[in-house]
């Protein structure tokens, strides 16, 4: 059983509290869960289904929308969440070149990583 | 707190003919266990209450320190050598750098001379700078402490300056050690709260429990306050939502506004990849981290620095200069925004920390909230509250909060910080430039 934490009843997301593989039972308090993801330590995990466009409780105050449909179970983070504040991210988040080449599977450190998790780091066309 | 020495403060100056004080006070090497029981509960009777120096304005005082003040750059080495042989008894530095006047510089000398954990104020000029003394002096006469400047151009020079500086700061902390305390209720605190070296953890366990802390804390009558607005960007309705009138959420709007103009102009990015790989995915997520710092409870005012709080409830200290962008960053470093909480009359500080500051402060006390276990575990020594033991040991968040609570009672009471006794005294003040705050930024002040 992996340790995750909630800080606030109404957040629909926890935090892992150690390293969590696809597939390992989850439990905080009475609520129980299957990870559906590798979710890496200190990340978010859906405790509720999360409609597309649905809120993203965190301290029991939004932290941004979903981009689609989050599975309870799932990892939650850039490729499912986005900021509720287009403006500040937008200019943050914009891919630099060192950023760009570094997605190129050529200099990819970390082989074992089933998605390319920061979407910044997408080369535009 | 009574003035303790240290071993470090034996360390008398080397040169004899400069007259080595002879009568610091003697005591408890790290003065911890023997600060005495300032507020320690009396047969179980008003368990809460502290005991502290009152000063003239009704403030009152944790420690009764001898503040050591240079005036200008040119004068910061002496005031620094004054200081040096009395830094664990009670003897601490501050200044401000600048030669040419600065009105907010002025106003926050003043504020800090007289915080009420001062008793005493020794000012040390060069004599040629363009800092206005007079009008800092007179404060400080109407605020009942003794004071002393010493002018070095007038006095000799260097040496002489050291010497009588000393001979007047040993003096002083043999009058404020047998000074008289009186009650103090915990609503007569005031307590503020920064982070510093924060890490993914920062905003799950060292702020939660600090904004745990702090609800106590406002449950009991204290004023506590948080500032970093440029950290607050995106918790701008929830903050104004918690304002206790419309006027006021209105004017936490204006200054995250201002907030934000003032960081766009430095390029600012709010969220980096290290915290994206530490899990944090939003703006508004990493701010909500530092928000919880501010706890629960409604905000009853925005002050700015050097406003001291009338009375109790949870404040929001506005620190993003006003204007045009002038003499460069809000707060260059943690030690800026907590000097700038001090002159607000904060008598203690609670710093969360995940990667392992170890900064103190001048005049104020600050306890050290670490929120990452393995960062404790290397520095235990600089930290007071191992709030990584959510994690680690799965204690409650309410328990490590109750901890804190604890260890700002002992605090207030005497007990010396990992910081205050390893003698740190970490002190900043720069130029800025800030307007009064706006007539609905304190609602309640007409009510009470």
């Amino acid at each position: 059983m992996k340790r995750i934490m909630k800080l606030v009843a109404h957040d629909n997301i926890a935090i892992a509290f150690e390293a969590i593989q696809a597939g390992d039972a989850l439990r905080f308090e009475d609520q129980t869960l299957v990870a559906l993801d590798d979710i890496p330590f200190g990340h978010k995990v859906a405790m509720a289904d999360i409609p597309d466009r649905g809120t993203v409780f965190r301290y029991g105050v939004p932290i941004g929308h979903a981009l689609h449909d989050i599975p309870k179970g799932s990892h939650v983070h850039s490729h499912n969440l986005a900021t509720n504040f287009l403006d500040h991210q937008s200019h943050v988040v914009e891919p630099t070149p060192h950023a760009v080449e570094s997605a190129s599977p050529a200099v990819e450190p970390t082989p074992p990583a089933a998605e390319p998790t920061p979407p910044a780091v997408e080369p535009t066309p | 707190m009574n003035p303790v020495s240290h071993p470090a403060s034996a360390a008398r100056p080397q040169n004899g003919s400069m007259g080595a004080p002879q009568d610091a006070p003697q005591g408890d090497p790290l003065g911890i266990s023997q600060n005495g029981p300032l507020g320690a509960p009396q047969n179980g009777a008003r368990k809460h209450a502290l005991q502290g120096y009152l000063r003239a304005d009704g403030r009152k005082g944790i420690r009764n320190h001898v503040s050591v003040v240079y005036l200008v750059e040119c004068a910061h080495h002496v005031a620094r050598e004054i200081t040096w042989p009395y830094r664990h008894a009670g003897a601490h530095l501050i200044g401000f750098p600048g030669c040419f006047s600065n009105e907010y510089a002025a106003m926050m000398m003043e504020r800090l001379c007289l915080h009420p954990n001062v008793g005493a104020v020794l000012l040390v000029s060069l004599g040629c700078e363009c800092f206005q003394r007079e009008p800092l002096q007179e404060k400080i006469r109407e605020s009942g402490r003794p004071l002393e400047t010493i002018v070095i151009q007038q006095n000799g020079g260097t040496l002489r300056s050291i010497e009588d500086g000393q001979r007047w700061v040993a003096d002083q902390l043999a009058v404020l050690s047998k000074a008289p305390k009186v009650d103090m209720a915990l609503s007569e605190l005031v307590i503020g709260t920064t982070c510093g070296g924060s890490d993914s953890l920062s905003g799950v366990t060292a702020n939660p429990v600090v904004g745990l802390a702090f609800d106590r804390l406002v449950d009991d009558g204290a004023a506590v306050m948080f500032e970093e607005l440029g950290e607050l960007i995106g918790c701008d309705e929830h903050m104004a939502e918690r304002a206790v009138s419309p006027g006021l959420a209105d004017e936490i709007r204006g200054a995250m506004d201002k907030t934000r103009a003032y960081y766009q102009h430095f390029g600012h990015g709010n969220i980096g990849d290290g915290n994206v790989e530490g899990g944090l995915t939003t703006i508004e997520e990493k701010s909500i981290g530092a928000y919880t710092k501010s706890g629960s409870r409604p905000i009853v005012g925005m002050i700015k620095p050097g406003d001291v709080p009338e009375h109790g409830g949870l404040y929001l200290m506005d620190m993003i200069p006003d204007g045009p962008v002038k003499f460069g960053l809000p707060d260059v470093n943690d030690t800026a925004e907590i000097v700038e909480m001090v002159a607000c009359g904060c008598h203690l500080i609670l710093f969360t920390t995940g990667r392992g500051s170890v900064v103190g402060s001048a005049l104020a006390p600050v306890i050290k909230i670490c929120s990452n276990p393995e960062t404790y575990r290397n520095m235990e020594g600089d930290m007071d509250i191992n709030a990584g033991a959510i994690i680690d040991e799965v204690k409650a968040p309410a328990d490590v909060a109750d901890a804190l609570y604890q260890q700002v009672l002992a605090t207030a009471a005497g007990e010396h910080t990992k910081s205050e006794a390893l003698g740190h005294q970490e002190f900043l003040l720069w130029y800025k430039s800030m307007e009064p705050i706006g007539p609905a930024c304190l609602p309640l002040r007409q009510a009470m």
